[in-house]
């Protein structure tokens, strides 16, 4: 499960609509839980957002690419995470934000509209394939209702943030630790 | 300056991709540099590869290699040398080996035939190097995973990474590697991609 192969190959196996360019595809960022999980297991990587969107659309039609993230405001109310949602907004993804919806600065609103766009979409017909990044257990409601609707879901996230019951209900996992999305920068030469 | 009657007859293949305060030189295997000898009329470019006799110099702290050229391994032909040699050596070391044995796998078809396949893979060379002749392209974009144990590589005109004489060259490699001696790396393509396998 954790090899580039098994990912190519459960792919392959896994979703007949796959290799079809026509699909069109819908790509959905829990930003919390992705960030969360690199910043811990993998700090100091810079990864190319822009091929890590290409990747996940993977030469499909994409409808809408949505990075969703909850808002911090600092003392001049000015968004905290602010250049990091600039790049996502550079690398193609459109950036929802959803204010602290308690005090404490829990983000419980992120994960109803993740599920209040993808399900938007199904419920129109404007979507074949999600392709939701996060390992969050709590998705795995949405996803059995996806695909209720005919809408193939592929779950990407960290393995060690994978829940058990998204990886089991998902119609397709990526595991995002064999995912190659960090620039290699060319040798620089010893100059006098 | 080295009289010719100094150098061992002993051949060793140096590859010179090493750019320091004197220009270009090679390394030897203990890792200490090599210098073409300025005598030799030879001004070796970066990246070319060359059997050599070397004579050891040695300075109150340090000490390099001053090679007298004997041939220089080049274009397909060459690799061919130069990676046929590897497999006979196991991917080890490519020194000690005579004239006359690699020029009779440079002229016989049978080798050559018999190594084309195992010079389309992927070879890491060390100094942070990855050498195939599948990298044709002249600029490439690659891309490492998470975890280190993958590379992905693609061709693209406007990548950062160069590609020169069907080598790359990508900064902290051999950290990711772990390796001191050349080793071939499993692959996979799909479409213009590369996929390559860091696990060893």
């Amino acid at each position: 499960m954790n090899t580039m192969e098994d990912k190519i190959m459960l792919n392959n196996r896994a979703s007949p609509y796959r290799a079809d360019e026509d699909d069109r595809v819908m790509v959905l960022l829990d930003v919390r839980n992705y960030t969360y999980r690199q910043s811990l297991d993998y700090c100091n990587t810079m990864v190319d957002l822009r091929k890590f969107l290409d990747d996940r659309i993977g030469g499909r039609k994409c409808v809408k690419a949505v990075a969703v993230d909850g808002v911090i405001l600092d003392d001049c109310g000015r968004d905290t995470s602010r250049v990091f949602h600039s790049e996502l907004r550079s690398a193609g993804f459109s950036v929802e934000l959803v204010p602290a919806s308690n005090n404490k600065g829990k983000q419980e609103g992120v994960d109803v509209k993740i599920a209040l766009i993808a399900q938007r979409y199904a419920l129109l017909g404007k979507v074949d394939v999600v392709e939701l990044i996060s390992g969050d257990g709590d998705f795995s409601v949405l996803v059995k209702e996806l695909q209720g609707l005919g809408v193939l879901v592929n779950v990407t996230s960290f393995y060690r943030s994978l829940s058990y019951s998204l990886r089991d209900q998902a119609d397709s996992v990526t595991i995002l630790d064999d995912e190659p999305a960090i620039r290699m920068m060319p040798k620089t030469q010893e100059v006098a | 300056m080295c009289y010719l009657d100094e150098f061992p007859d002993e051949q060793h293949l140096i590859r010179f991709n090493k750019m320091n305060s004197k220009g270009v030189c090679g390394i030897a295997e203990d890792g200490h540099d090599v210098y073409m000898d300025s005598y030799s009329g030879i001004r070796p470019q970066y990246g070319d590869a060359w059997y050599c006799n070397l004579i050891r110099k040695d300075t109150p702290t340090n000490h390099f290699y001053i090679a007298n050229p004997v041939y220089k391994v080049e274009d397909r032909s060459g690799a061919l040398v130069e990676l046929s040699v590897q497999k006979n050596d196991e991917l080890g070391s490519t020194a000690d080996v005579p004239e006359e044995e690699s020029a009779v796998v440079v002229e016989t078809n049978e080798s050559q035939e018999q190594f084309i396949p195992e010079l389309s893979g992927f070879v890491a060379i060390g100094d942070d190097t990855i050498f195939s002749l599948r990298l044709t392209a002249a600029r490439y974009n690659v891309y490492r995973s998470f975890n280190g144990e993958h590379l992905e590589i693609i061709p693209d005109v406007n990548g950062n990474i160069p590609c020169i004489r069907n080598s790359i060259a990508l900064e902290s490699l051999d950290d990711i590697l772990d390796i001191k001696d050349p080793v071939r790396l499993d692959f996979t393509m799909k479409e213009d991609r590369i996929l390559l396998n860091l696990t060893q």
